[in-house]
């Protein structure tokens, strides 16, 4: 494969601004109208070399700028696409791997000797390549060319850095499932792609966890070969010592890619969907809206992007101006298309209010209809213009600024006049060519929308737009039953199930030990009286002690202290005659002290949910409503608990076989696994998405 | 929009900006065989006092139009802090010829980019333009010079906006109170540096208590043309440049003299020691803040150095040390912040989960003690240089950052002409010299040691 091969490009191209002309220029001390534009200066668009090295390694020079500094980014066919599905994330793990160590070079020595000159090594993955690039003062060229070779050739993997950074995306993929933007972004892609289609595809920690060193090993080895891959070396340097360097530390690299595998067909989708991500206590939604985008050798591309400006490709464009401007929604809305290597996206979205949601999807689908139903205003054509044209150059200063504009059109197969005459372009798109893009890349009647917000407020609602598909941040079905509130009562809880023992359990931080918890469950008479005690560096120590009727689960008391970082929490309740009864000294900002006096009706005291649940018939579906008394607003509110599935699962007191619930709760959501088995303990839990915090089961013992 | 504060950001995110973007400038001259970056300008003064610097550049492919008014939070007095970040918003509300919300629409629309930001030392406010439109950029930045329209209704909403940006950014955020109210200003003595010891964007009782009067009298103060800088940097012809410059700003009259700042003995009140509870803060964290010197003194260099090999970068003696052997701190680093007046070298870690502050502390003591004891290798200080040198010449491929560096030099050292000289002063630092001023300045009795706290409580004065 060498698609770089046969191209000619001319060197030097001019980009005369084709700004109305003026004649002279205003010298009035005090005018009143803004001055028209000065005499246009043309500006060429930079020259750049190529050669080919007799590896197959494409080199562009870009020899630009004043300043001594360089920057020098290969481009290798082997970016996620590549990657089956059940390695998803294989190819960004290798990209980070790289700089960790070489056969001659620890990932230490690495980072010191590119801060040593003052340097800047990385690498970046996207679904179609892989890139590793290194900035340097042009004095030290020759120290980030000998780097970036080592890496490329000769990294070693070392299993004790792939554990580090395993680590490291693991939580990166934990945080992502609590930021929606990220969220949305994962769900369109996989629906707009659909299965089998390497760009709908995300890591998962499934994946990434399954990654072995003999997979990256392979990896490396089939697809970071110099045939047909791109060396780009943009600033200070000429084509006669990037060539030298070129030859010097990349000559005796060799080999041809494996080719990628063929991907299956694309359906074009066909009216309007939505799908709905549900996000318990969401304060706010994320729309996401679009469809597949413009194909491989789309030609309209001035047109296109226009369009878009006047849409939604900034702050003066008709989203932002609408819904943030005119509605104050949203702090932004944006549209925006890409043209990856195989098919892009064309998308439109904006984050809002909870309330405002249904009304900000019809907005969002309105907008997008307008594009292709009206003719664009004459004053909003001009100000996409301008802007577009106007600000061209400007993105043209760096010499790492003009080689990407370069490497994109060698890499994604492009025009070279599409870069170089761009103002041109853009200024001669006309009103009706924004239409006709429009109506071909803009199709509101055919769009997917992506919401991920709390179903409980925004389900019905979007029902009257289109139709609706429900689904958790992971991916997995919802029924609208799971996602509008429960209406059951608790059935009657049955508090003899339960046994004495005593339980201890470590509190993590991202696998570091933050503290130890203690539960102890005894019996005194027709009472269960437990004990649970937390000592944590950074929660502070805790004490709780519930006592409960060992039959009905009946509530009898409370006493709790807790302190923490000179914060102290004491709360006292009895239930007398029915209600609950007692005060609950809390933080200034929680309250301060409270005195509770309220019925006590269906509703437990905080921590025995717990045990509801461990006595509780669980199976596959199971949905669980349990009524708790709130101690900061002194008022009872409702967990509720769904189990979700059965897994195996290894925590420091064994491996056990548990149901996974997912509870809601007005503090947000959280993940059990409790014991299969018959009381269902508590074996592990999972703070909300993106805190990385997990309580595990250590040790269980009888009294 | 136009509101960032370059000091106010992360210490982490911005680890080289902060240390460096001031440059690494010094009065010293050494020899270079390295790679030179140099920035032709000329500079002159017009009648009224507009100091102007022009750095042509037929290669360019846009324009900088930056202005730099000699006045930031250093110039506030006591019950009016934060007026001077207020100005920052006050500037795109409009003027005589520009109504509100068209200074960004009419750049915008020209192609152009633009900002503003303030720190303690200076305003500034720039702008990016294609070549054709600098004279647009002009007209817009004299037309609010001269004639900015500030009224009771847009003082109030701005005052609120200010307000919700102290709560977004400060309030709300992990380590905003720390970092800024403790972290930057708690080593000065609000007795007799002021200037120094309160923060950029102000209180919220000192915003409310504005009066349009006051602002009025701020405003002709320190937005006059001669208490400003205006640089031009890109593709443009210097004698239409001149031509214009002089048309739009020559007739705006010269304000009143701003008074001197005094700083005396701000640092006679350290050592001092407080912690601060973070509600938003999920780590401990301690922060150290060493009095150091102004930007134009001799020592800053080598303070520069200093902080780099203690703090700056993978290979950073703190990072080694307390990041990754000992795996006490997520983060670690090391800044030197010199300003107009005197500065402060400030060392920063945010300890692992399970590591308390204390045990932070004296793992941080423990390498700037060694460090104090046994001085720094050539080696170090060659990495140091290294970084610094690349840091700012990277900064000068744009026009915008090239006008921002002759700003910087004129600003801090008296003189444009010093912008050459910002990497020749950097070899002439020495291993004794980082080892001589690690002697002299990071000594715990003229330290502030602030401790945050993750929780909910009032901050306590130990």
């Amino acid at each position: 494969m060498n698609r770089f091969m046969n191209r000619c490009l001319p060197g030097l191209v001019a980009l005369a601004l084709a700004v109305p002309a003026l004649t002279a220029i205003p010298l009035v001390a005090q005018q009143e109208a803004p001055p028209a534009p000065l005499a246009p200066r043309p500006i060429s668009f930079p020259p750049f070399e190529q050669f080919v090295m007799p590896n197959g390694l494409q080199v562009v020079v870009v020899n630009y700028g004043t300043q001594p500094v360089v920057t020098a980014r290969l481009f290798l066919r082997a970016g996620e696409a590549l990657v089956p599905a059940n390695q998803a994330g294989l190819a960004g793990f290798v990209g980070d791997m790289l700089n960790q160590g070489t056969e001659s070079r620890s990932a230490l020595q690495i980072s010191e000797t590119i801060e040593g000159v003052g340097g800047v090594l990385s690498s970046s993955t996207g679904n179609d390549y892989l890139s590793i690039s290194f900035t340097t003062l042009l004095d030290h060229m020759g120290v980030g060319f000998d780097l970036m070779a080592d890496v490329v050739q000769r990294a070693t993997f070392p299993q004790e850095e792939i554990e580090l950074l395993r680590r490291r995306v693991l939580s990166s993929l934990q945080a992502q499932l609590g930021q929606p933007q990220a969220v949305a972004n994962r769900i369109f892609s996989e629906r707009i792609y659909g299965d089998g289609h390497p760009y709908g595809v995300s890591a998962t920690p499934a994946s990434v966890s399954a990654l072995t060193r003999d997979d990256l090993v392979s990896f490396r080895d089939r697809f970071l070969r110099p045939d047909g891959a791109l060396l780009l070396v943009a600033g200070g340097g000429t084509r006669a010592e990037v060539e030298s360097m070129a030859t010097r530390y990349l000559g005796g690299w060799e080999g041809t890619p494996a080719a990628p595998s063929a991907l299956p067909a694309l359906q074009e989708r066909q009216g309007t969907e939505i799908v709905l991500v549900h996000r318990p206590g969401s304060v706010q939604s994320v729309i996401v809206a679009g469809h597949l985008g413009p194909q491989p050798g789309f030609e309209d591309v001035a047109a296109l992007t226009v369009a878009n400006r006047i849409l939604g490709g900034g702050a003066d464009a008709r989203l932002f101006r609408i819904l943030r401007e005119e509605k104050g929604w949203t702090y932004g809305a944006y549209s925006s298309f890409n043209r990856p290597l195989e098919r892009g996206v064309f998308t439109a979205g904006a984050e809002v209010r909870t309330v405002v949601t249904d009304s900000a999807t019809v907005e969002i689908l309105h907008q997008l209809d307008r594009m292709a139903s009206e003719e664009t205003p004459a004053d909003e054509l001009d100000a996409a213009r301008n802007y577009l044209a106007g600000n061209f150059p400007l993105q043209l200063e760096t010499a790492n600024q003009v080689g990407g504009r370069i490497a994109d059109v060698f890499l994604y197969n492009r025009d070279l006049s599409d870069v170089t005459e761009f103002p041109q372009r853009i200024r001669q798109v006309s009103a009706a060519d924004v239409q006709r893009v429009a109506r071909q890349q803009i199709r509101a009647r055919d769009a997917l929308v992506v919401v991920v917000g709390d179903g409980r407020a925004v389900l019905e609602s979007l029902e009257a737009i289109a139709p609706v598909t429900v689904i958790d941040v992971e991916g997995n079905p919802l029924s609208r039953e799971d996602v509008l509130p429960a209406t059951d009562m608790p059935a009657a809880w049955d508090a003899s199930r339960l046994e004495a023992g005593v339980r201890t359990y470590s509190l993590q931080f991202q696998g570091n030990p933050l503290g130890t918890a203690t539960y102890r469950l005894e019996r005194d008479g027709d009472l269960w009286i437990s004990t649970q005690t937390l000592a944590s560096a950074m929660a502070g120590n805790q004490s709780t002690q519930l006592r409960f009727s060992a039959e009905d689960f009946a509530p009898v008391s409370l006493r709790q202290s807790q302190s923490a970082g000179g914060m102290d929490v004491t709360v006292t309740i009895d239930v007398v005659d029915g209600r609950f009864v007692g005060t609950a000294n809390l933080p200034a900002a929680l309250g301060g002290a409270r005195d509770v006096d309220t019925p006590v009706g269906e509703a437990l005291l905080p921590g025995m949910d717990e045990y509801a649940m461990a006595a509780s018939q669980l199976a596959e579906g199971t949905r669980l409503s349990i009524p708790y008394l709130d101690v900061t607003s002194g008022e009872p509110v409702l967990v509720e608990a769904r189990v979700t599935g059965r897994e195996t699962i290894e925590v420091p007191a064994g491996s056990f076989d548990t149901w996974r619930v997912e509870v809601t709760s007005p503090q947000g959501v959280l993940t059990l696994y409790l014991s299969a088995d018959a009381p269902h303990i508590l074996i592990r839990q999972n703070f909300p998405p993106g805190q990385p915090i997990s309580l595990e089961l250590t040790e269980i013992s009888p009294l | 929009m136009p509101m960032n504060l370059p000091n106010a950001g992360w210490p982490f995110r911005t680890a080289l900006g902060v240390l460096f973007a001031l440059g690494l400038l010094g009065p010293q001259h050494a020899t270079q065989t390295e790679a030179q970056s140099s920035i032709p300008f000329s500079s002159y003064t017009l009648e009224n006092g507009l100091h102007v610097i022009l750095s042509p550049d037929p290669q360019a492919t846009g324009v900088a139009v930056n202005l730099w008014y000699r006045v930031g939070s250093r110039n506030e007095r006591p019950g009016r802090s934060g007026f001077g970040h207020l100005f920052e918003h006050l500037m795109f509300q409009g003027s005589e010829n520009v109504r509100e919300g068209e200074h960004f629409q009419f750049v915008e629309r020209a192609g152009g980019n633009l900002n503003a930001s303030i720190t303690e030392d200076r305003t500034n406010y720039f702008q990016t333009v294609p070549p054709d439109r600098m004279n647009l950029a002009l007209w817009l930045e004299a037309d609010r010079m001269r004639s900015l329209r500030i009224t009771e209704e847009n003082m109030k909403r701005e005052v609120e906006v200010v307000k919700e940006e102290r709560s977004l950014r400060i309030d709300n955020a992990p380590y905003g109170t720390s970092q800024l109210d403790a972290g930057f200003y708690a080593s000065y003595n609000p007795e007799t540096c002021f200037a120094y010891a309160h923060s950029v964007i102000g209180s919220p009782e000192d915003l409310d208590a504005a009066e349009l009067v006051d602002v009025q009298e701020f405003f002709n103060l320190y937005y006059a043309p001669n208490n400003a800088t205006l640089t031009v940097v890109g593709a443009f012809d210097e004698a239409e440049a001149r031509m214009l410059i002089e048309s739009y700003f020559g007739s705006i009259p010269r304000g009143s003299e701003p008074p001197e700042i005094g700083c005396d003995t701000p640092f006679s009140h350290l050592p001092v020691a407080r912690r601060i509870q973070d509600a938003n803060a999920q780590l401990p964290a301690v922060w150290l803040s060493y009095g150091t010197v102004a930007r134009s003194h001799p020592d800053a260099p080598a303070l520069d150095v200093l902080a780099s090999i203690l703090g700056g970068g993978e290979s950073s003696r703190l990072n080694q040390r307390v990041v990754r052997t000992e795996q006490a701190a997520l983060q670690s680093a090391a800044f030197h912040n010199a300003r107009l007046g005197p500065g402060i070298l400030q060392v920063v870690g945010i300890a692992n989960m399970g590591v308390n502050a204390e045990a932070l502390l004296a793992l941080l003591d423990e390498e700037i003690a060694r460090l104090v004891a046994e001085g720094v290798t050539e080696a170090e200080v060659s990495r140091a240089r290294n970084q610094a040198r690349a840091s700012l010449i990277l900064g000068r491929q744009s026009v915008m950052g090239r006008a921002e560096a002759l700003q910087t030099a004129n600003h801090f050292l008296g003189s444009p002409e010093a912008v050459d000289r910002a990497v020749e002063s950097l070899a002439a630092v020495s291993a004794a010299d980082v080892h001589r001023v690690a002697r002299e300045y990071l000594n715990p009795n003229r330290r502030a040691t602030i401790f945050t706290l993750p929780g909910t409580g009032q901050e306590d004065d130990r």
